[in-house]
């Protein structure tokens, strides 16, 4: 896993910024793996909130009729944001300094865990009462 | 961000219920993560930044056993002149009186015994005779010795090998049998047999002091011997032991250095010079971080001597950071690293940047390092490789071949030594052809 983290965040981030940091290994042994399976956790756990709590096991929340795309829009900019966030927090507790590389380790985590989020959706909607149809 | 994010969600909202669900459901998650991300910052012992580097690795040997010994001959004699209330001591009676006391008193040295190289075997002393000596109590002077023959008697003392052996002495060799000048440097090698086979190290201060009374040269025409009133001649203080204790006791024991003295080592190894590369220990502002278009950095979590490059081709500029504390001083000379530090990769390309070996004062971060290099890194097999940073054992220094004369008859401005260029290789060729380095730093680089 670690190393899948590591290729997918050294790329991601190399697609923005072609130069690495003195930091690197730290990114390397710790931030990437961490804050990679945070932010992957993270989007499952509002995949399963929107599918299946708000949109499926409890009558008051699926009532309030939240399974327009535009909901699961807005599931989608909290996921990037918290992204971001966990890109942050991350970097920071592992002693990693402020500098451009991480500015963009949290620029590629905004993207990435959207892509979480699409990709978890597509894959568990089918299985919710009321969104089985959202986004499409 | 996450707050706004979650707020303005919450502010879509159209039932206070959904909100509260929809809340505690996101805080829960929120939480959970940040939780944990908040417990491995806390197990994490080794937040790269704040990993001390490893401490200078100065493991405390055994004291050493010291033996001091001071050639008493008439030619020793002026060096030591009594000295009555108005005049001033000699350079050599202050600096021999201080090198014994502190060879005495110093925590280094558990042993020491005082010896007089009289012209027989040495014979053994007191400190309190020794200092009665220095002080000009000279009148026990013998014929002097022949250098070699006083080396070996020195060397071939019940365990002169595990001990540090001090020789104070003028170091004029005049053979008595004048053909056996042609082979002075075999001679002081052959004296010296000890040395090489039990791998021992010599140091060679070379001091100057002023000189009251008879002065023997070495060669002995027009005069055979020359009263001297105050004319500053040369002296040396030869440290011979075992290469660890060797540095131990010029670095801890002998009087600091003064910049007149003129120093010279052979076979002086240091095995465990602590080092490190200085990518994540300084500020990012720091002129000491890395710079160049390439990247570097440490293949793991900490500091470490693993490291990876990138881009070289676009240049790497990093500082390696070098604890050179147990180097005698003449080699922590930024001037003479500069001149004999090596950096090396195999099928690469690495230049030390010039006029950047520099002391470390004033970086608080760096307390356990005494240098700091910079390197610049162009080119690097893509296989990966080593690099190497290396201080090859010095030969005979410049000096030697200044200070040495092939007529010492009449003492110079400059003070001269019969064939000291002659006695210095002896001393050299006691020692290997190609000595190994007196220090080697490697990084293991990847790409």
């Amino acid at each position: 896993m670690q190393q899948f983290f590591n290729s997918l965040y050294t790329n991601g981030i190399g697609l923005f910024y072609d130069r690495k940091s003195p930091m690197y290994g730290l990114y390397k042994a710790e931030i990437f793996n961490t804050a990679g399976f945070y932010t992957l956790l993270t989007a499952l756990a509002l995949v399963v909130v929107f599918y299946y709590i708000f949109n499926h096991a409890i009558p008051a929340l699926t009532h309030q009729g939240l399974y327009k795309p535009t909901h699961w829009l807005l599931v989608l900019l909290l996921v990037a944001g918290l992204g971001a966030f966990l890109a942050y927090r991350v970097s920071m507790g592992q002693g990693a300094v402020r500098d451009p590389y991480m500015r963009y380790f949290i620029i590629t985590n905004t993207l990435v865990a959207p892509l979480w989020f699409i990709l978890f959706s597509v894959i568990l909607k089918w299985g919710s009462n009321h969104a089985r149809r959202t986004p499409f | 961000m996450a707050t706004a994010v979650a707020s303005f969600f919450l502010w879509r909202m159209r039932n206070p219920l959904t909100a509260a669900f929809l809340t505690l459901a996101l805080g829960g998650t929120l939480l959970s993560s940040c939780g944990e991300v908040d417990d491995t910052t806390k197990t994490s012992d080794a937040p790269a930044t704040k990993t001390k580097p490893a401490p200078a690795a100065t493991d405390k040997t055994a004291p050493l056993q010291a033996n001091v010994f001071l050639e008493l001959s008439g030619g020793m004699r002026g060096f030591m002149p009594a000295n009555t209330t108005a005049t001033e001591p000699t350079a050599f009676q202050q600096r021999v009186s201080l090198l014994a006391s502190r060879t005495n008193s110093s925590p280094a040295v558990a042993d020491t015994k005082f010896w007089l190289s009289l012209n027989k075997a040495p014979q053994a002393s007191t400190y309190a005779h020794f200092r009665e000596i220095v002080q000009g109590d000279t009148h026990e002077a013998a014929l002097g010795t022949e250098l070699p023959t006083m080396l070996e008697n020195i060397l071939t003392l019940p365990q002169a090998a595990d001990k540090v052996n001090v020789v104070i002495s003028d170091f004029i060799y005049g053979p008595k049998n004048q053909a056996a000048s042609a082979l002075m440097n075999v001679n002081i090698t052959d004296a010296l047999a000890t040395v090489t086979k039990k791998g021992l190290a010599v140091a060679v201060l070379g001091e100057t002091s002023k000189f009251y009374g008879t002065y023997h040269p070495a060669v002995k025409t027009p005069l055979k011997q020359r009263p001297l009133k105050g004319e500053t001649l040369p002296y040396y203080i030869w440290v011979i032991g075992l290469p660890a204790a060797v540095a131990r006791y010029v670095n801890e024991v002998v009087p600091a250095t003064a910049a007149t003295t003129q120093q010279a080592y052979f076979g002086l190894m240091f095995p465990r010079v602590p080092y490190a590369a200085v990518l994540t220990q300084v500020a990012a502002s720091s002129p000491l971080t890395p710079s160049g278009d390439g990247s570097i950095s440490y293949g793991g979590a900490g500091v470490s001597t693993n490291l990876e490059v990138d881009d070289v081709s676009k240049g790497v500029d990093f500082t390696v950071a070098l604890d050179l504390r147990q180097l005698p001083a003449a080699w922590r000379e930024p001037a003479f690293l500069a001149r004999n530090l090596q950096a090396q990769v195999p099928n690469g390309t690495v230049k030390l940047v010039p006029n950047s070996i520099k002391p470390t004062t004033g970086v608080p971060e760096l307390q356990a390092y005494t240098h700091t290099l910079r390197l610049h890194l162009s080119n690097f097999p893509k296989a990966g490789g080593q690099l190497s940073l290396t201080l090859p054992a010095p030969g005979i220094p410049g000096w030697v071949a200044q200070r040495s004369t092939e007529n010492d008859n009449q003492p110079a401005t400059e003070p001269h030594t019969y064939r000291l260029t002659e006695i210095m290789s002896g001393v050299r060729e006691a020692f290997p052809q190609t000595m190994p380095p007196v220090f080697t730093a490697t990084f293991a680089l990847s790409q």
